[in-house]
This record gives C-alpha cells, structure tokens and sequence, in this order.
C-alpha cells in the first residue's frame, strides 16, 4: 500500500475521532430538572388560570386567540371571564364555565381525555396534568355566577 | 474504533478509482444471511422519581435469536461501476422463546423481534476483488419488544414498539486471507417508539447502532461470519408536577453476539 494512501487514512480517522465521540456522548439519556419539585411537598401552587393557563396551554393565532380564535371563543384579550361564565359554547353544546356544576362546564370537559363533543384540547400543546385540571375546576368553582344570562359565546 | 475503521477505508475513495463491477453470467446479484445470535437488552430510567413505583429497569441476556437475511442487486446487468453493486437489503430476526421474570409474580412472555429493509450503495476503494469497501446505507427498521401481561403490570414494564429511519455506513477490509473484518454504523431516528413513550411527557427519542466482526471466507460464494453488535436508544422527557410517570428519561440497550453464514450463488 502506498505511503501516502496510508497516510491519508490516518489523517481521516484522526478527524472522525471527534465525531465518534461527539455521537457517543449525544447518546446520553435526559436528566431530570429539580427532581424535589415532584416529591411530596414540593411546592406545587396552581397556576393563575387567565394570566399563565390559558396563554400557555390556549394562546395562539390558530387556537383561542386573536381577530378569528377557533370556536369563536378568544381566551387570551381582556374580560375572559365575562366571556365564559354562563355563556353557552357555539360549536358544542353546554355552558362553557358554570361555576353551579364545575365539571359539567364545557370548558372542563373539554380539556378531559374524552370530550363529549369535538377533540380533546388543548390541540398541539401538553395535556393538562392531574394537578392543572383540578386547578381549573377549583377556579370554574370560585367564578360568580351572573344569574343564568347565557347569551353569545363560543365553544372550546 | 469501528467508525475509525471505516473513515480509513473512506480515505481511499478518492485515491483510487472504482474497478468496474465483477463480470457475472447472471443479470442480479445477491446473497443469503443465515444466523444465530446470543442476545441481551438493559433498559433503565435516567433519574428516575425515587418514590416512583411505576418505573421498572428490565434486564435480559443470553436469549438465542434467529436470523434471515439477504441483499438483492437488481442492476448487476448494467456493469456500470457502483451502479451495478447497488443492493436492497432485508433481516428479520427474532426470540423463538422468551419469558421475563418479575420480582414478585408470575413469569410473562415475551415477544422480540426486529427488521430492517434498506438500500445499500457499496463502493469499491480500489482495485481488484480484495479491495476495501464502504457502503453507505439508508432504510427503515423496527425493533419490537413486548409482553403478553394485561394486569396493572402492564403499565410498568417497558415495552417499546420502535419504527425507524437508519442512515448509516458499513464497511469490508480484507485481512490475510481468507479473513475480512467488517463494521457499521448507524444513526438511528426513531419515529415512533410505543407504550413506554406514550406514557412520558414530550419523549423525545434518539439512536445509534453498530456492528464489528469477522468474516471467514468458507468456499467461493459463501463465507462464516462472527460479529458484535450494540444498539442504543437513548430518550428525553420533560415531565412536569402532577405527571404519573417522572423520569428523567431512559436508556434502552441491546447487545448480541452473531454467528452468520452467507452465500452468494
């Protein structure tokens, strides 16, 4: 074999060194952040509802906000709640936030595994934990009702 | 070292041009894989939550698997250099019997199994039939690991369904004869990965996958094959309070030793 084919060989695998290490070590699992935050006690606090839920798990240009939120129903611009409590869905049937019965409220069922009507939200985003969909109940729960006046409104 | 192996022979494309395709009486070339393996898997959580309950490591070695393979070269016909080497390659390996144990319980049985279909492109890095080759290569595979358990424990044990696309290099140095080492190396991205995924958060999934061993050319056409191969998928979780399961994420590993024989008529 020639000296310089020999050569080049090495010179080659000299630089694929750094790759076969750089693709041995990508090959690490995930590690997990702030593991006490999962133990008991660890501080879990419901989310505030309107102001970090909904524009996390809602916003969107596609979803429920902006000029044309899906369902009619925009949960991000101002006066949220006058929007949802009482008011009837439009794509599906039900009081979007009924603060009587909260687990009939559309709003809640739809954000449940197996939504009577249409998909289960939030569509393209993590599905609400245990912890989060009790928070949402717990805040349907301590909305005021306005006295039945269900009018316009949307559906989730 | 196996990459390294196969970059050395990757140096030599460019220093010596592709001999023409061997002359051949017939218009499609190919070969037959038959093999045995010794296999192994080591599953882990990587930090996983300690007072989980729901989160096993599974381990399992010595199980004896069965290999079909084979490579079909539709073009050999052409002659035309590279072109007429260009091969479709197929394996189905699996567990003909497997059962897991269980801390406390019953044993449960166990189905493994995987596969690959792909298109290889070996390229000749020299003159004459003992030159080296590297042959890049693309396809899809599969690799399924399950358990015939319905209980609760069903939600614990890790079974995976892995469907994935493979990019990879394989690679042919000639030895003294009549031996010729033999290496690859994949990456593999996996587009699904089944229940055990389905059950984090965001999982996000990763692989690779190597092989080294050793061929022993038998007679003209038909060669024993001894090789190691490792396979590694590694994943990512982004569990959040409240999630059933927390981890980290998870290392799934396979190992096998294999003794194969090919023939090319």
């Amino acid at each position: 074999m020639p000296r310089d084919q020999r050569a080049l060989r090495r010179a080659l695998a000299s630089a694929f060194l750094p790759l076969v290490l750089t693709l041995l070590a990508a090959g690490c699992p995930g590690r997990l952040e702030d593991p006490d935050r999962f133990l008991d006690g660890g501080g879990f606090t419901c989310p505030d509802i309107v102001n970090e839920l909904f524009p996390k798990s809602c916003g969107g240009t596609i979803c429920h906000e902006g000029a044309e939120p899906a369902a009619g129903l925009d949960l991000i611009a101002p006066g949220v709640v006058g929007r949802l409590v009482d008011k009837m869905g439009r794509d599906c049937p039900g009081i979007l936030v009924d603060p009587m019965v909260p687990e009939s409220s559309l709003l809640y069922e739809k954000l449940q595994p197996l939504p009577s009507c249409g998909s289960p939200m939030p569509i393209g985003k993590p599905t609400l934990t245990p912890d989060e969909l009790a928070c949402v109940r717990d805040w349907i729960s301590a909305q005021m009702p306005t006295g039945g006046a269900a009018g316009e409104g949307g559906g989730t | 070292m196996l990459v390294i192996a196969i970059a050395a022979t990757t140096a030599c494309a460019a220093a010596a041009a592709p001999a023409p395709a061997p002359a051949s009486a017939s218009p499609v070339g190919g070969r037959l894989h038959l093999g045995v393996e010794v296999a192994a898997r080591w599953f882990a959580y990587s930090d996983p939550l300690k007072i989980a309950t729901n989160l096993r490591p599974y381990d399992v070695v010595g199980v004896p698997m069965l290999s079909l393979g084979g490579e079909f070269q539709p073009l050999r016909w052409t002659g035309v250099p590279v072109l007429a080497d260009v091969g479709i390659t197929g394996e189905y390996t699996f567990a003909p019997r497997l059962t897991s144990a269980v801390t406390e319980g019953r044993d449960i049985e166990t189905s493994w199994d995987r596969g690959n279909v792909g298109l290889r492109v070996p390229i000749r890095l020299g003159r004459g039939e003992r030159a080296p080759v590297v042959a890049p290569v693309v396809g899809y595979g599969w690799l399924d690991f399950s358990f015939q358990e319905t209980g609760p424990l069903a939600a614990e044990i890790p079974t995976v369904s892995y469907r994935l696309v493979r990019v990879g290099l394989d690679g042919r140095i000639p030895l003294a004869r009549p031996l010729t080492l033999m290496a690859a190396f994949s990456y593999l991205e996996p587009v699904e990965g089944g229940a055990l995924y389905a059950r984090f958060r965001d999982a996000t999934i990763g692989g690779i996958d190597a092989d080294l061993g050793v061929a022993f050319a038998l007679t003209k056409g038909a060669e024993m094959s001894l090789s190691f191969g490792y396979t590694r998928f590694f994943s990512t979780f982004v569990p959040v309070p409240g999630d059933a399961y927390v981890a980290g994420g998870a290392l799934d590993q396979f190992g096998s030793v294999k003794l194969g024989i090919d023939y090319a008529p």
